[in-house]
This record gives C-alpha cells, structure tokens and sequence, in this order.
C-alpha cells in the first residue's frame, strides 16, 4: 500500500515539474529575445583613404585668373594643411608657358585659408581659342596633379532685342541669393517694371556646344559708377539647369560689400545644334537714366558644363537626406577637380 | 413469326444488355507519398493496360467482378477484386517495396537538393528540409534557396534573392504557374508562402526555358501538392514570430482542397513593447492561401490558386510642450505596408493524345507603400500648422491569361503558347510641404504621370529534343510585344539549352539565354535610406534585356556525393537606377530621377551535396563580381553594384540524431553591400562649408557579414499524429552585421538589426 501510494505520489509529481520547467524555460526564452532582439547602434568606421590632390581653376576671359590648389581630406581626418612648398605651371603644347606664382596675403589672413593654395597669373597669359592647355601641380606627398583643357570658340551674338513691360518673375526668382540677400520676398516685387531680353546666335553645327549667360547693370547715379552682376530669370524653373555664380566687379553696389552671388542658367545645344537659337530671359526694368545692361554669351567646354551640372545636383539634393549621392565631374588625373576654359562674347544694350 | 418474337427479343436484349459495358477509371497512387504511379502494368482479364504519367487509365469491362493485377518497378505486386455495374472512376493506393533497413535508410537521407527534369533546375522539397534553422523558427522557402551558390540574401535578414548579379525585382516567383511580385513579410525577412502549402520547389538560374519570361535573373517555381488523399492532412503551429493553420484534404477522390493561413504574433506583443519602450512601432504580418483542384473527368483539370499577403507597420510619436507660454504639438507618424493579392485559375486538357493544353488566367492586385508625416502645431490665434509629408508609392493592378500547349512525339517534346497580361503601375514618391494645409512646395505630383497602363503580349516556342541516349537538346524562341506610354517595343528572346553524358556519373551542360523585363524596382545606393520604388516602361524608359551564357559541369554517381560547377557570364542593359542627386523633393516625376544602365556579372559556383545515412552536408561557394556603369553616373565609369559580393559560401550540416531528433548547422559568409558615402571633404573657398566629395559610386563596402545559425527539431509520433518542437539560435555567435548607417552629429554609426536571436516554435500534425 505505501508502495503504492508513493509510487502515485511520484507520478503526479512529474508532469507538474515537467510543466513548470517548460514554462520557465519559454518564458525565458521568450524574454530573452525581447531584451536581445533589437537594433543596436555601433560606431561604423569608414576604410581609411588617402587624401587626393585637388584644383579648381575657371578660365573665364572676364575674371582674373585664379586656380585654387587643396586637398580632398578624409572626413575622419580633416587636419592637413597644404604646404606652401608646391609649383603650379601652365604648358601649352607641353612648353611651360609660366609659373604661377603663389597668393601669400590671401594665404595669411586666417586659419581656415591655409586649407588651400590660391594661385595666381602675373604675366597676363592671353589663352587662344582651339588651343590645349595643361596645368601641372607638384604638392610634397602627393603625385603630380595634372589637368588638360581646351578653350573652346567662342559664339558670336547676332543679336541682342528688348521689350519692357510691367510683369511678375517667376516664383524661383525670388528663392535666389541676391533676391534673399536684397531682403525682398514674393508678393512685393510683383507687377515690376520688366525688361525682357533675346538673345539670339548662331549654334556652331557638328559639335556639342554649352552656354551660361551672364547679364551686368550698370548704372551712373550721379557721379558714381555701379557695375553689378544681377540675377535674371527664364519664364520657368530653368531646365536644363542653373549654377551659382560669384561674379565680383569692381563697382558693386554696396560698398564694402562683394556682389551677391546669382543663378545663371546653363545650356546644352542638344535641342538646337547647328541652327540659330534665341534664348529669352528677364531681368528687372532700371529707370536709372543711362543706365545700361552688358549681355555676356560665354561658350563653356564639355569639363566645364559636366562639372557645373554634378555641382548643381549636389546644391538642390543637399538638404534632402534620402538623395542619391553625387559624384563631381574631374577632369584632373592623380587627383580630383576641375580645370576648364570658356569663351566670352558680349553685347552691351544703352538706354 | 409471333411465338419466336419473345424469344428473338429477349436473346436480342440480352445480347444488347450483355454487351453494355461499364468505364472503369482508375487511379493508381503511391500508398505513402500520394504521388500517382507512372508506367504501372494493369491486367484485367487477359487484357493489359498501362497508366500514364498522371497515374491514371481506363478500360471497358462487362459489369460484375473484375480481377485486377498491378505491376511496378518498385512496388509489389498487387491484386484487387472489383465489382463494378456503371460507370466508375477508383483511386487504387499502392504500396512500395519496402524492407525494415530500407525504411531506415528512407526515413534518415535527407535530398536536399535535387537535379531536376534538366540540368539548369534545381529542386527542394520543403518538409525535407524543414528542420534547417531559420530566423524565428521558421521554414523560409526562400531563404533554403539562399543557400544554394549564385544565389544571396541582398540584406540582413532578408528572403530576397539576388541571383547572378541581378536585383531583387529581377527574379519571377511563380505559385502555381502564376507570378508574385512580393513573397515576403517583416521588411523581407520571412517569406509569405507557407511551406505547408507546397510540395516542391525549383529554382532555374540560367539556360531559362522559353515558358518563362519577363524577369533577368532567375525562376522561382512553388508548386502545390494536386493529389488526393484519403486522409486528412492538418498542421497548428506556434513561434515566436509566427502562429497559423493549415489542413489538406480530398472531399472526393476527384479533389483536393487546400488551406493555410497565418498571423505574426508580434500583434500580441506590441502593447507589452509599447509599455517597455515607448512609440516602439506596430508592426505585424499575416498570409492567406487557398488551392484547390479538382478533376472534371480524364481528360479535364481544373485548379484554383488563391493568395493574399498583408504588411503594416504604424506609429504614432506626439511631443506636447511649451514654447515661450505658447502650446506647441509634434506628430511624427509612420504608415507603411504592402499587400498582394492573387487568383489565379487554370485549365487542363488533354483532349488529344500527346498533347495537353494549359489554360490560366489570373488577377493580382500589389500595393507597396512607405509613408512618413511630421507635423508640428502652434495653438495660438489662428492656429498654425506645417507639415511635411514623404512618401514612396508602388501600386501595381495585373491581369494574365496565358495558353500553353506541350505535345510529345517520340524525341520531342514540343512547348509552345501565347500570353497576354495587361496592368496599370502607379509609381509615386516625393515629399509634399504644407503649410496651413496649402502645399508650399512644387513636389506635388501630376496625376497624369502616375498611372501607367502597360500591355504585354507574345508567344513562345521550344523544343525538347533528345538527339541521342546521351545529348539533349533545347532550342527555344520567346517573342516580346510590348505596348506602353504610346511606344512599342518588341522583344525577340532566342534561348538554347544543351546537355551531354559524358558517362554514368559526369554530364556536361551549356546554354544561352536572353531575357527581358518591363517591371522593375528601382533601389538606392544611399547608405541611409532604404528607398524602392515599382517602374513601368515608358516612352522615356525601356525594358531591360539580360544575356547569359552558362557552362556546367556535374557529377552524380548516384552515391552519396553531389557536386557541380557552373560558370556564368551575364551582361544586362537598359537596367533602371536612380541618378545622382536624385531627389523627389525636387523632380515629383518619378521619370526624371531614373537613368538606364548596363550590368555585367561574372563568376563561377560550386555546390557539394553530400548524403550520408544521418547527416546531409551541402557546401556552395560562389566566386563573382558584379559592376554597373551608366554615362551619367560616376563619369560614365564602371562602378561596383550595390550587391557585389565577391565571396558568397554557405555550409549546411544536417544530422539525425535518432528517430526523433534532427539537429542542424548553417554558417553564411559573403562579402558586404557596397554603398556610397561621401568619404573626403573638400575646402574651396573661406566662404563654404566644405564640399563633400565622393571619389566613386559605391565607394564603401560593409564589413564582411557571417552568423551561424543552430537548429534542433524534436518529433514526436502519436497515434493522431505528430508534435514537433524546433528550436533555433539565428546568429550564434551575436556578430553585428550592419543593416543601414546613420550620420548624426558628425559622427557615422552602423545599425545592427538581428544580434543572436533564439526562438522556438510548436506544431502538431496530424
């Protein structure tokens, strides 16, 4: 009988451990994959790069010419400092034409000007059009930077007519930096005084051509001279698209102050190649008497156009965290940047 | 006359009684596996039949008893009485030859993978490998066919498959005959099809037959179990991250009904993780599927797919606080899912001998939507609200109707149809900005660019031809005709597939193939976001076209070893991606952010088999490199796709430990995603910021990405049927493979997605 009771007494024992521990190990189960299974944040190294030699030089005939030598640092490890030890020079048809020489006073005003070189032209070089040009910058530590450029025709302006109406810019006008710089915002500057500009030219047949425009005011209020870089507009959002420009003149508007920078349009004669083309464009009426509007028709080669449009990407997408990255147009060999030429015709329009 | 009229009309009708015999159908079926028994002998009464390769015959008889005899390779012969007066049809069950060490072996081999029909076909039967570990506990159909070479997961966790170089879009699943675009649930990490519901599965990486088409890189085939049974099949089960049902059964000898269906159970733990960490998202999963089939007569089937998947994930953050004495309210809330919805009918015939006829028509209804909203509230006098609202859309409506005839000659067998599908594709994705509930951006999108209408017609052409014992071959043609955004595009798509013995063990196979596609998925290349997007071709955008020619070498003994090289080389063109600086904030059409671009691909595979009494051993290794190049990214240079992975291996062991426990070990290795990030500053001016610099597209690689899974499944028999408990680690060793990378406050950080992960699942058949 004990034997009996015992044995009973085990037996219903057993399933309520057996239970019990298939509960506890569930439930343990269970909470361990609450506490564990969840994204954990981990600091990702990028692989280490080398910093790449790098230049931006635009050869516009109406600027000085500058080339900006720098270095492409690693985002890890932002603290090289270009040395003053380096040669930049100019060849054409491999001859060294010159030496440029070395920006000092820009180099000493302030820390952060010591991340890049400014060189600059002390002869004057007049670039040929058709010509080759190529820009050979030695730096210690890194191996020869070079770029080859061609410095394309430039296109004549056939001509230039206007007609002014009282009119509104486009909405885009006004997201622009000399527009936000002037202070004057949508719903004020609307039922202007306009002048609208044509432009027309003749497009080279049988090569890919690229335009930018570029549009001064100048004005004599009394005696003193003003010659400002404006911004214009197209009727619409421009397509193909737009870069931003800083364009110094001697005679800004404001004293002391540089011209704002502007949006100027870029063209590719995709659409047009080979025959007469008239571009169109806006800019604010002036009631300044003698007042008058220099109309510049650059002609850009390919490097330059390619560059201005992977910059222009990167300056809409900027802010927009889900944008694909961008990678900038070089045309420079061990290294990165961009040298390129471009062409000027201009017309000046009196009133 | 008149006394000899009964007599002449009773031996008249007794000779028209006697002579009315009954149709006997029959069909014979294995006893265990419910597979119809091809080729089988039938004797009746002197007279010999033979079933064909559904299993099935029929004869006339004279009614009454009738003595059957069956004869089988395999199978013992079998007698049967049978007494029929009108017309019968009979589901004879027949058993195997079978010996109690035979059984053994049987029950412990496990196949694996198995060689199809043809050599570019490789098989897996899901309740043979159904202990495998898997994430959460689960069999995951698709994630098996990762462990083959050539085949990869393009992400964490994910059942897509990237084959050969291609993307997940590019790989037509089909259940039933009839394609899915999306067969998966959580984010990608489980598949939707239940393994339950399927009797094989078969993936075709190259040398495509001309039947399929209309996607690059690889076929996917899940077919259901047709037959009948006298039994009824039911299966409960319960994980971690899954609980569901599903019964098979045969109302009639003629039918087979199938149902599944399953819910995530993370709808159960959403409250309890909203307790423990607050604004935790509600996320949860769930699948339908029905077949049904039914047999109309001998000559006539008809079978019925029914399939539906759903995703949803919502969360609700709201900030209230005060801004110098002024109430202000932040909302961030997250809505996004998918859905897709499948029905699908079709027709056999077999009317005529040696020709059988396919007739389907399906409908499928695909919604994939990412939603993020941010609004942000000013309670004072009047009440100012802003808000900002990004969204990526993909809404695809289709319809199907496909013809295909197989005819069999004696060296031929000739494949052949027509196919029609129409669909309208919404693409949409942008960020719309609103302020007091006006738009303050341009991003709003046209109607007009969203709904596309795309028509897609062609037919098809090959040949089996075997031109001795040792050499087959495949000829084929596919004809494209596509009509869309007013364009047309036609599409001829030559295929030739050629296989020889060399011997008993070694068989040597080549073929070509080119394919082409008018859907695709669009995915980034930021290393911050996770952005897809469902294209149609249009006038702007063309179908891509793949071209891939393959050399492979296997051997099989039939012992317990299996092995293969492949080699492979695909080029692909007019693939669609995404431009640099694309960005729907500032291009709303969708159109002007895509780009075309060519793909190659290139690599060499190696898949060991092993099949010993208790342990199975699959071995696949894979050696590729995959690139892209476009002229408008990356300076028109050949860049490293998004999922280049140099190194892909897979070792699986499966063990029975007895007759009730099976254990299991993976170990994945692969090269990590390549992603771009802008890895170099650049200063310029005193007046920038620094420019941020990308050397080349796709310029960073994540770290080489490996986990070990574990699997132990404990099986026990009742007199009802089964209980089978799993239990898995996923990622043993807890290795942090990166998901995505995120960039806040000048610092980089990788976010991990599954560290190790164990779970356990219960399910009883029965």
């Amino acid at each position: 009988m004990k034997q009996i009771i015992h044995r009973k007494i085990r037996s219903n024992r057993k399933p309520d451990t057996k239970n019990m521990k298939n509960r506890t190990l569930v439930s343990i189960l269970f909470l361990l994959q609450l506490s564990i299974s969840c994204s954990d944040d981990l600091s990702f190294k990028l692989p280490d790069v080398e910093p790449l030699l790098s230049l931006q030089s635009f050869v516009d005939p109406d600027k000085e010419f500058e080339l900006l030598l720098t270095v492409a640092n690693p985002v890890q490890d932002s603290t090289f400092k270009m040395s003053t030890d380096c040669t930049v020079d100019i060849l054409e048809d491999e001859n060294t034409i010159e030496r440029l020489f070395f920006d000092t006073i820009l180099y000493n005003w302030g820390v952060i000007n010591k991340c890049y070189l400014r060189f600059l032209s002390d002869s004057l070089i007049e670039f040929q059009e058709g010509k080759e040009y190529k820009v050979v910058a030695n730096h210690p530590g890194f191996e020869e930077l070079k770029a080859i450029s061609v410095k394309p025709a430039s296109v004549k302006i056939i001509q230039v007519t206007w007609k002014s109406f009282v009119g509104e810019m486009p909405d885009w006008y006004y997201d622009t930096p000399s527009k936000k710089i002037s202070g004057i915002s949508k719903g004020i500057d609307r039922d202007t005084n306009l002048i609208e500009f044509s432009i027309s030219f003749i497009d080279p047949d049988q090569i890919s051509n690229y335009y930018r425009l570029g549009i001064n005011l100048i004005t004599k209020p009394g005696n003193r001279l003003f010659d400002r870089r404006i911004q214009y507009a197209s009727q619409s959002l421009p397509n193909p698209c737009y870069m931003k420009f800083h364009f110094d003149t001697p005679y800004p508007l404001y004293s002391g102050w540089s011209n704002p920078q502007t949006y100027e349009i870029l063209w590719n004669d995709n659409e047009f190649n080979g025959e007469d083309h008239t571009i169109k464009i806006l800019v604010p009426g002036s009631s300044s008497q003698g007042s008058k509007y220099i109309v510049s028709l650059y002609s850009l080669n390919e490097d330059y156009y390619k560059y201005m449009v992977s910059r222009w990407k990167y300056s809409i997408s900027e802010d927009d965290p889900f944008a694909e990255p961008v990678r900038f147009f070089s045309n420079t060999s061990n290294g990165c940047g961009i040298f390129a030429f471009s062409s000027l015709d201009a017309d000046t329009i009196e009133f | 006359m008149n006394r000899y009229l009964p007599v002449i009309s009773f031996l008249f009708f007794s000779v028209v009684c006697s002579s009315q015999n009954v149709q006997l159908n029959l069909f014979l079926h294995d006893a265990q596996t419910q597979l119809p028994v091809p080729s089988a002998t039938v004797i009746a009464d002197q007279m010999k039949y033979r079933s064909d390769k559904n299993g099935f015959l029929n004869f006339e008889h004279e009614p009454g008893e009738i003595n059957l005899i069956v004869r089988s390779i395999n199978y013992n012969e079998q007698r049967y009485t049978l007494k029929v007066f009108s017309d019968t049809s009979i589901v004879l069950l027949y058993e195997k030859v079978i010996s109690l060490n035979e059984v053994d072996i049987v029950s412990s081999r496990i196949s694996g993978f198995t060689k199809g029909k043809t050599p570019e076909i490789l098989t897996i039967n899901p309740a043979e490998i159904s202990f495998f570990p898997g994430l959460g506990s689960n069999n995951d159909l698709l994630k098996d066919l990762q462990l083959l070479p050539g085949v990869q997961s393009g992400g964490e966790g994910s059942s897509g498959l990237i084959v050969r170089g291609g993307q997940y879009d590019q790989n037509l699943f089909n259940l039933n005959g009839f394609p899915l675009y999306q067969p998966y649930h959580f984010l990608g990490f489980i598949s939707s099809i239940d393994p339950f519901m399927i009797q094989d599965v078969e993936i075709i990486k190259g040398g495509y037959p001309a039947r399929y088409g209309g996607k690059l890189s690889s076929i996917v085939n899940f077919k259901t179990d047709k037959h009948s049974s006298d039994s009824v099949l039911s299966t409960i089960e319960a994980g971690l991250t899954i609980i569901g049902a599903a019964t098979k059964f045969s109302p009639d000898s003629l039918s087979t009904i199938a149902i599944s269906g399953r819910l995530g159970t993370l709808i159960a733990l959403n409250k309890t993780l909203n307790e423990i960490v607050p604004f935790s998202p509600f996320y949860n999963f769930y699948d339908l599927n029905l077949n049904a089939f039914r047999k109309i007569d001998n000559k006539n089937d008809l079978s019925l797919t029914l399939y539906y998947n759903k995703d949803y994930i919502n969360n609700i953050q709201t900030y209230n606080y005060e801004d110098n004495g002024i109430k202000n309210k932040d909302e961030n809330i997250i809505k996004s899912g998918w859905h897709d919805f499948l029905a699908g009918i079709t027709w056999d015939n077999t009317s005529i001998d040696n020709l059988e006829i396919k007739t389907s028509l399906f409908y499928q209804d695909f919604l994939s939507e990412s939603r993020q909203e941010f609004h942000h509230t000013i309670f004072e006098s009047p009440e100012i609200k802003e808000s900002g609202i990004s969204m990526s859309s993909s809404h695809i409506l289709e319809l199907g109707f496909t013809n295909e005839y197989y005819f069999d000659l004696k060296n031929h067998q000739l494949n052949g149809g027509l196919f029609m599908y129409g669909r309208r594709i919404s693409p949409l994705a942008g960020t719309f900005l609103y302020s007091i509930d006006e738009p303050t951006n341009s991003s709003t999108p046209s109607e007009d660019y969203i709904n596309n209408i795309l028509l897609e017609s062609g037919i098809f052409f090959e040949d089996n031809y075997s031109l001795n014992e040792k050499t087959d071959l495949r000829p084929g043609i596919r004809l494209t005709l596509v009509t869309a955004d007013g364009s047309y595009y036609f599409t001829p798509e030559p295929r030739l597939m050629v296989s020889h013995k060399l011997s008993n063990a070694f068989s040597l196979s080549g073929s070509y193939s080119t394919s082409s596609q008018t859907i695709k998925n669009v995915s980034s290349s930021n290393a911050m976001v996770v952005k897809d997007l469902w294209i149609p071709v249009t006038s702007r955008i063309k179908p891509s076209k793949s071209y891939q020619g393959e050399i492979g070498f296997y051997y099989n003994p039939k012992t317990t070893l299996r092995c293969q090289i492949n080699l492979y080389y695909k080029k692909m063109k007019e693939l669609s991606v995404y431009n640099e600086g694309a960005s729907f904030t500032v291009y709303p059409d969708w159109q002007d952010n895509i780009i075309g671009a060519h793909g190659t691909s290139f690599g060499v595979e190696f898949l060991a088999q092993a099949n010993f009494k208790n342990t199975f051993i699959l071995l696949a290794y894979t050696l590729s490199k995959t690139t892209r190049q476009s002229p408008e990214i990356n300076n028109g240079k050949i860049f490293n796709f998004k999922y280049d992975k140099p190194h892909d291996l897979n070792i699986t062991v499966g063990y029975q430990l007895n007759k009730k426990i099976k254990v299991s070990c993976n170990w994945i290795f692969q090269s990590g995603n390549m992603v771009s990030f802008y890895d170099r500053e650049i200063q310029y001016d005193y007046i920038s910021s620094p420019l941020p610099y990308l050397d080349k597209v796709n310029n960073v690689r994540f770290p080489n990405y490996h986990r070990l899974d574990f699997g132990l499944e404990r099986t026990k028999s009742k007199k009802w049927g089964k209980k089978i408990l799993k239990f898995d680690i996923y990622n043993s060793y807890c290795k942090l493979n990166p998901w995505y990378l995120t960039y806040d406050n000048g610092e980089l950080n990788q976010v991990t997605l599954f560290p190790i992960i164990p779970s356990i699942s219960y399910r009883i058949e029965f």
